[in-house]
């Protein structure tokens, strides 16, 4: 119950808590302890083959499916949490009539038919997408390699050559 | 025994005491504390001293939800969460709607910030004075209670403030927005610009569009370095408290300078019950104060109280200070204690894109935007509603997001460095009028955790105030459209109450005539002098300016007018 408390502590502001552990650093699958649809792999699969893992970092490896599990638990209803369940296990479903092997052990190309050929949650599905999106594009490597971010510029330039 | 209680007594007797550590509070502790004043200053809330700001560095990647607020926080928090900068990097600031419950008579969003500083350090840093033509408005236009003061009254207050807070922004020779002492300007974008170019020349200067003027320290000065104070780095993440002190909060500025004087006396965790009022003496004497964590009740006393508790707790305040002489509440022999309550009317606004400059792009971050003062009814009447707004107005070109495609097409989707339209848009800013029929009162039987009534709030938009956010949409469709704007679009913010502006003004107005208002030109009650009110509880109008400039010059002023009647010993 670590992560509760953590979520507690910023709720309340309690001065002394100045040090935030980086979630990509930190998540375990042991604090993600309800509505836990990661045992099957499928987000994890999911987020791979979403942003694979080429010269550079994929979704996977930056965390994104550990992201996604707990802003489903901590920042969505329940009955949609278990919609999202019911979409991993559909898309389970579909891996092991078609390919007779679990999502998570299928070939990156496979998964990827799996998830594109899915017509009855579809919805869900670019719900996962987004916030894979989401969780890519926030992610230190994405904003620090790809968008020169910097928190404290110092300077703004209101008209300058592209 | 009778020794220790004089002595107790002694200790908890000071000069002055101020109530509310917030951005009116903060000045009166500094400006009574460097005149030599042993200030007590209350805070109801915790201690937050500069640089306790638990999320200030953090990066976007070390947030648990990105900065998302939890469905745990969000139900619990109907009201908290409807504000902007509630959010996972700055909900620590904020009130929560279940730890101090009001009764809304009518939909009230009311955002209240419970520590030291209050809400000075999650305001958005919005600073122009007043012109003439604000003050005299209520006269011009027949509204019940008019200003005692006018611009040159405060103008010499707005300078002294401006030049401690810190304030940039350019000299625009405005007459219906005067200049400050300002800092260097922020920079306009390319689109900024044109705009402000194009209204020049379709409204023939009726219709300035400037750079916002803004509480940030961009060129900052000796008096700043003094506070401890630097530069702002521009980092826009204001609202998690600056670890720089780059924009002014009393966390950063007027209280630390003020316990540097060693004349500051900082009580948090101190609910003010009430005003203690002496009847045989005709003054007030002290506060009545209920520590929050053991609940005992303690009296301060002082020769000079300021109630600056934010509007409404103000209000409260005041209300529940009963006595013989004063049954209603302090100083409320005409009734109107609590009445007249007027706030910003926010709930629209406007959005387009441009599809000029499309080899340009902004660089860096800016915390601040391009502002148009008001232009309607400026300098006589000429719509069918009273009053006008102010606006906001950005222009930024952002990298756009392809999310196009799945696996390595998606993932170079994101790569790529693609910028879409100019995004431009205004945000509305509208004065209302105070009424009557607009107020707060204490509730007969209900109380908080600390036997304080709980405040009713009934506060009403009319239809002034929709006919002038119609107004709005049709001068700001128009603006857009004479710029060459596209996909303009306006917005209705459905969910929107007064409140949620964080601009709730009036119920202890200052006026003229004690028969129709309760604080005299320098900010003390009609009836008990030595008690000043310098929050937003003050204010007889709104216009259209961000309020909190003019509560700080307001407090500035009426504290050395307190101090001298102080030292006269007329109070």
């Amino acid at each position: 119950m670590k992560r509760r408390n953590l979520i507690k502590s910023l709720g309340l502001g309690l001065i002394g808590a100045s040090h935030f552990p980086a979630w990509a650093n930190n998540w375990s699958d042991k604090d993600l302890d309800f509505n836990n649809i990661e045992p099957s792999g499928v987000l994890s699969k999911f987020v791979d083959v979403t942003i694979p893992e080429t010269n550079s970092p994929g979704a996977k490896s930056i965390g994104a499916h550990l992201y996604i599990q707990r802003i489903l638990n901590d920042c969505y209803p329940t009955n949609f949490q278990k919609e999202i369940n019911e979409t991993a296990a559909n898309i389970n479903k579909a891996a092991n009539t078609r390919f007779g092997k679990s999502f998570e052990n299928l070939q990156n190309n496979e998964a990827l038919d799996i998830i594109k050929s899915n017509a009855t949650d579809t919805k869900n599905i670019n719900f996962l997408k987004n916030l894979t999106i989401r969780a890519y594009t926030s992610s230190e490597y994405y904003l620090t390699t790809h968008k020169n971010y910097q928190m404290a510029p110092g300077f703004f330039h209101g008209c300058v050559e592209i | 025994m009778s020794n220790f209680n004089i002595d107790s007594k002694k200790k908890r007797t000071f000069d002055a005491i101020v109530i509310g550590s917030g951005i009116s509070g903060g000045w009166a502790a500094k400006e009574l504390c460097e005149k030599g004043l042993k200030t007590l200053v209350l805070e109801r809330g915790r201690s937050v001293n500069h640089g306790e700001y638990p999320t200030t560095m953090m990066e976007p990647w070390e947030f648990d939800h990105l900065g998302q607020i939890t469905k745990e926080m969000k139900d619990a928090n109907p009201i908290a969460s409807k504000c902007y900068a509630f959010q996972e990097d700055a909900a620590h600031f904020f009130v929560k709607d279940k730890e101090h419950p009001y009764i809304q008579e009518l939909p009230f969003d009311w955002i209240r910030g419970y520590q030291t500083g209050g809400k000075s350090l999650m305001w958005a840093r919005g600073t122009q004075r007043w012109s003439k033509y604000d003050f005299e408005g209520p006269e011009r236009d027949g509204f019940d209670v008019h200003w005692p003061i006018g611009y040159e009254d405060l103008a010499p207050w707005y300078s002294h403030v401006e030049i401690f807070a810190g304030i940039s922004g350019n000299k625009d020779g405005l007459e219906q927005l005067p200049d400050g002492e300002f800092l260097r300007p922020h920079e306009q974008s390319c689109v900024e610009k044109h705009f402000t170019d194009q209204m020049q020349k379709h409204y023939n200067g009726s219709r300035p569009v400037i750079i916002g003027r803004c509480a940030h320290l961009t060129d900052p000065q000796p008096i700043h370095y003094q506070q401890g104070r630097a530069k702002c780095q521009q980092r826009d993440l204001c609202q998690r408290g600056c670890p720089y002190g780059g924009y002014f909060s009393s966390n950063a500025s007027t209280l630390p300078w003020a316990k540097m004087t060693g004349n500051l006396t900082m009580r948090n965790n101190s609910v003010a019950h009430s005003i203690i009022y002496d009847e045989k003496k005709q003054k007030a004497i002290g506060v009545k104060v209920i520590d929050t964590i053991t609940k005992e009740e303690i009296n301060y006393f002082a020769k000079i109280i300021f109630v600056n508790g934010a509007t409404v707790n103000t209000n409260i305040v005041l209300l529940n200070s009963k006595s013989a002489r004063f049954p209603n509440g302090l100083g409320n022999d005409n009734g109107l204690l609590g009445k007249y309550i007027h706030f910003h009317n926010f709930e629209t606004g406007i959005s387009a894109e441009y599809e000029g400059y499309l080899d340009k792009k902004t660089e860096g971050i800016r915390p601040n935007g391009s502002y148009i003062p008001r232009f309607r009814n400026v300098k006589k009447q000429e719509t069918d509603f009273l009053r006008g707004y102010a606006a906001g107005f950005s222009a930024s070109r952002m990298e756009v997001t392809n999310r196009e495609g799945w696996g390595e097409e998606l993932k170079n989707n994101l790569f790529e460095k693609k910028y879409g339209n100019w995004r431009v848009g205004s945000h509305f800013m509208g004065e209302t009028i105070p009424k009557i029929s607009n107020y707060v009162k204490l509730d007969e039987t209900q109380t908080d955790d600390w036997g304080v009534p709980l405040v009713r709030i009934n506060v009403a938009m009319d239809d002034n105030d929709r006919k002038m956010a119609q107004d709005f949409k049709e001068q700001l469709t128009e603006m857009y459209t004479l710029a060459g704007f596209t996909n303009i679009k306006t917005r209705e913010r459905n969910a929107w109450n007064p409140g949620l502006d964080i601009h709730e003004m009036g119920g202890v107005i200052m006026g003229k005539d004690p028969k129709n208002s309760l604080l005299n030109e320098w900010n003390q009650l009609h009836h008990c002098k030595n008690v000043f009110v310098t929050d937003g509880a003050c204010m007889t109008s709104s216009s259209t300016q961000n309020p909190s400039l003019t509560f700080m010059a307001l407090t500035a002023r009426a504290a050395n007018h307190a101090v001298e009647e102080f030292r006269k010993g007329n109070l």
